[in-house]
């Protein structure tokens, strides 16, 4: 076995990071995930400053602070702001950060994404930010209702900055969703198997399902209301056979799961720290991973409770208010299990324990005021009015701020390896707990006095001239409370106190390093003996440290983690990962400049950008793979695992298939859109069809057949190890995807009604445009795997990107073949 | 190192097992959504079945079908041997879906079911006369 001390040394130096300017070619977890959660905190903090001025505006009535224009960009983009670009993304930083550790893994599975992600983040993030600078900033709330945002009544370019920036920004959303879900199911510690899989990990794991399923409505929804203000394409337009609500569902499919998307994360902190502090493990463990799953579901059919004022039958409301009744039933059955939890331990009353009991105490009456709202009476009442904001920041602030405050404090001595100072923040916590209930607990009651929302003057003699002034007294001693708390965390991270190894004597991996950790997290991966490792083996750290584990002292200078199987956590494989690369950040910016040209409508350069950040990729995907069949890695203990390259469970054909339920769920909420408009919107059905023959359609759905066959072909040819049949038949995949990408739009184009004409030609041109770009890629996908045969990366064995390939073909053939229907099945029974 | 395996039921059963029933529920809530604004919009409560709305029979049909569904994922996942956490647990969210599909389904038996419908109609005409 090799020394700990040379053993820490050598993987060191395979796992080195640059320094200085170079450091952001950086891929590692550890700088990434620190990176999104510093960015996010610094948008935190911009978006407090702007709910300051909020509050100063609505401070006294008649207020000549803000004009009403600038009130509109300050409100909309403070929830803009807090949702998209501080809770996600901090989130995001928090799972990248930590999953790695808590599966006993050394990285993520897709460390490269990981970066590309933070990029896109920031570079939105940063659009967004400008725009503000320059008062351009979006003006028409977070949720960008339609026609308010239309063209029409918004002209200037600010909706156009949320649309395209936000887009930007969710890149990095459905980045890191792939790579928790990856991460989480095939790359744990031996033996960790799902039933000792850490809650966290739970968690996240379902919130990483809801992202990939919850943001393409949104994505779809933000795209085709771009192209109706740049294009006059009328999904959104009543008087031209669109629905404005039609935004309301796409955003809401979106955003109601958004809620549960921020908690559960939230709700996984919890879970994590309380049974630190009650010294036991969780009451409910079985009844806790239920509601997990549960409420991934349930949330998924509330989004109409938004909607409920909009005229909708009632039976439709009944449905949706019942659903949202009944989501507070697995809320509740973990909010019983920590309590009792807490009743049965024998809790420790530290500073991120000051901060969950106050989330207990928020969160509960944000969800009962949530129970009142789902009824459709008291909804009708409280629609629109302050009551509403109320109860939003108590359940945002209570169940997700206030579990993450706690989960800063709490991780803090690891990313660090500092305490935080004794006082400051416990004077911090009580001046934002009491801050923020004077602020929005007063508010409840200037909702029910009759006072909207969204409006930055008031005149006095309403009754709400003292419950404003009260929630902003209550708003900027919160805001003192958080300023406090920056003072502490940085004047901490340089002069806190050096923390022990384990501060909290907590049960989970993470913990079994020394802290802050080295990039390799562990020096070699320890066998994981039950649900709270370092309680039932508190030398599990050491062991790991001293080699004992396995991937200690594998013979290949490369950067390695074990793959398992998603269920027992058996190890399997060993994923190869890489090194720092500047490829994520020069992509992230070569798909800016294609944000950067729709947003200042410089249209030609659009395409360069695009092709630019193809080339990228394709570089990127080109740096991976192995010309040679690799032998086994010894990977300890006499255990042999073959590398990622060949085996089924390799990450790249992972990583696709799940961006493919992202993707099918785009094309789902696509085709809602259609069916929705042509069966409720007004004007339909449209003055003109499609017109055209069966030939051409024919020929292009046969097209798809064939390079999906083709690509099969290819596949089994190379199993047999006929590396000539493999070309020949991605050859014909390639002319076959070649042959798709022409006829798809010969059979629609000739014959299509003007997009600008009605919603149905938009939607026709909307659908063909999202086929046409999934055969374009296809030829991408063939010409890729033919190349990459043609220079000795694929045999019998490394089969992983021609399966690879075949995967996208599958998806392609299947929906351009539902597509093909859809386009042209009601045109020919219409004519 | 032991390299002892914990018993693998599979990754199908596990999909099946925890998120299967509530897959179920999902159907049966989008079949009930969007077939309740389907018939409404063509009329179909109008038509009487048995001397009921025959989009009330259509609905309670569809209803009564997803819960045979979730009866027989139920009796099946019953019959799952006993150890490690998945038969407990599909146990549990299989009951839970059940439970979610007659909780969310039932109004389809107590209201009329397009109530409200003119109301969102008239809502309609008044959009339609926006100019966008």
């Amino acid at each position: 076995m090799t020394h700990p001390v040379a053993l820490h040394h050598r993987l060191q130096r395979i796992w080195h990071n640059p320094s200085g300017w170079r450091s952001l070619s950086a891929v590692n977890h550890n700088i990434v995930g620190r990176r999104f959660i510093a960015t996010a905190l610094v948008f935190f903090f911009i978006g407090g400053v702007l709910a300051m001025l909020i509050r100063a505006q609505l401070a006294t009535p008649d207020s000549a602070f803000l004009d009403d224009a600038l009130y509109a960009q300050v409100f909309t983009m403070h929830g803009t702001i807090m949702m998209f670009l501080f809770a996600i993304p901090l989130i995001e930083g928090f799972a990248i950060y930590l999953l790695p550790k808590m599966l006993g893994a050394r990285d993520l599975a897709y460390p490269r994404l990981g970066a590309f992600g933070y990029w896109c983040y920031l570079l939105g993030g940063l659009i967004l930010l400008g725009a503000l600078a320059a008062g351009i900033a979006p003006d028409g709330g977070w949720f960008m209702y339609t026609p308010l945002s239309n063209a029409v009544h918004t002209p200037g370019v600010n909706a156009d900055v949320w649309l395209l920036g936000i887009t930007f920004v969710e890149i990095s959303a459905i980045a890191a969703a792939v790579e928790i879900m990856v991460t989480i199911l095939t790359m744990r510690a031996p033996g960790m198997s799902l039933a000792k899989m850490p809650l966290f990990a739970w968690y996240m794991l379902v919130t990483a399902g809801m992202m990939l399923v919850g943001f393409p409505p949104l994505i779809l929804g933000s795209l085709i209301l771009e192209l109706e203000r740049a294009a006059g394409w009328p999904f959104f337009d009543a008087a031209r056979g669109g629905d404005p609500l039609l935004w309301q569902h796409l955003f809401w499919l979106f955003g109601h799961p958004e809620v549960y998307i921020i908690f559960l994360p939230a709700a996984g902190i919890v879970s994590t720290l309380i049974p630190t502090f009650a010294r036991r493990p969780l009451v409910g463990h079985h009844g806790v991973l239920a509601s997990i799953v549960a409420m991934g579901f349930i949330s998924f059919g509330l989004w109409v409770h938004h909607m409920f004022t909009v005229g909708i039958p009632h039976l439709a409301l009944v449905f949706f208010s019942a659903a949202s009744m009944l989501v507070a039933i697995p809320t509740a059955v973990q909010m019983f299990a920590w309590i009792a939890t807490l009743w049965h331990g024998r809790p420790k009353l530290a500073l991120p324990m000051l901060w969950l009991l106050g989330f207990l105490v928020v969160f509960v009456c944000g969800g009962l005021t949530g129970v009142m709202l789902a009824l459709v009476p008291f909804n009708w009442q409280a629609h629109d009015t302050h009551f509403v904001v109320a109860h939003l920041h108590y359940v945002l602030v209570g169940g997700f701020l206030f579990p993450f405050m706690a989960g800063i404090y709490y991780w803090f001595p690891h990313l660090f390896g500092r305490q935080t100072l004794p006082r400051l923040g416990t004077w911090a916590f009580w001046l934002i707990f009491v801050g923020f209930n004077v602020t929005f607990f007063v508010m409840h009651l200037t909702g029910l006095l009759g006072m909207p929302r969204r409006v930055g003057s008031y005149v006095t003699g309403m009754g709400w001239d003292w419950p404003n002034l009260v929630s902003s007294l209550g708003g900027f001693v919160m805001s003192i409370g958080f300023f406090l708390l920056l003072i502490d965390l940085i004047v901490s991270a340089y002069l806190g106190r050096i923390a022990p190894q384990n501060p909290w004597r907590a049960f989970t991996l993470e913990w079994a390093m020394p802290t802050p950790p080295a990039f390799y997290n562990f020096a070699s991966q320890p066998r994981v003996p039950g649900r709270e490792p370092l309680w039932t083996e508190p030398d599990l750290g050491a062991q790991a440290a001293a080699g004992t584990g396995l991937l200690a002292g594998t013979a290949d200078d490369e950067q390695q983690s074990l793959g398992c199987d998603p269920i027992t956590g058996e190890p399997t494989h060993v994923v190869r990962l890489p090194r720092p690369s500047w490829l994520p950040l020069q992509a992230a910016l070569a798909v800016g400049v294609v944000f950067m040209a729709l947003l200042t409508k410089t249209y030609w350069l659009a395409p360069v950008g695009a092709v630019l950040a193809l080339a990228l990729f394709w570089r990127w995907a080109w740096s991976i793979g192995l010309t040679h069949d690799p032998a086994p890695v010894q990977a300890g203990h006499g255990v042999a695992l073959p590398v990622h390259d060949v085996v089924e469970r390799a990450p790249g054909r992972a990583g696709l298939m799940w961006t493919l339920v992202a993707n099918g769920t785009f094309f789902v909420s696509l085709l809602f859109g259609y069916a929705y408009l042509a069966t409720v919107a007004p004007g339909w059905p449209p003055p003109n069809l499609l017109q055209g023959g069966w030939a051409l359609p024919l020929a292009g759905g046969l097209a798809l057949l064939a390079a999906c066959g083709a690509m099969r072909w290819a596949v089994r040819a190379n199993a047999r190890g006929d590396a000539p049949g493999r070309q020949r038949a991605l050859a014909l995949a390639l002319a076959a995807a070649l042959a798709a990408t022409v006829l798809l739009p010969a059979g629609v184009l000739p014959g299509m009604p003007s997009p600008r004409e009605h919603a149905y030609g938009a939607m026709l041109a909307f659908g063909l445009a999202y086929g046409v770009v999934h055969t374009a890629l296809g030829i991408v996908f063939a010409a890729y795997a033919w190349a990459r045969g043609r220079a000795g990366f694929l045999s019998a064995q490394r089969q992983v990107e021609l399966q690879t390939a075949r995967l996208w073909w599958d998806y392609t053939a299947v929906t351009g073949l539902v597509l093909l229907l859809a386009l042209h099945l009601p045109a020919g029974l219409g004519r | 190192m032991s390299m002892q395996c914990d018993t693998n039921p599979g990754v199908r059963r596990w999909l099946l097992g925890t998120t299967g029933g509530l897959l179920v529920w999902a159907s049966s809530f989008v079949v009930l959504y969007g077939g309740h604004a389907l018939g409404c919009e063509a009329g179909w409560q109008a038509r009487l079945l048995a001397g009921t709305s025959g989009l009330t029979v259509a609905l309670v049909a569809a209803w009564a079908a997803h819960l045979l569904a979730l009866a027989a994922l139920l009796w099946w996942v019953m019959r799952w041997p006993a150890t490690g956490l998945l038969a407990p647990l599909s146990r549990t969210l299989t009951v839970v879906a059940i439970a979610a599909t007659v909780w969310t389904g039932w109004p389809v038996l107590a209201l009329p079911p397009c109530a409200g419908q003119q109301m969102a109609g008239t809502l309609h005409e008044e959009t339609a006369c926006s100019r966008t």
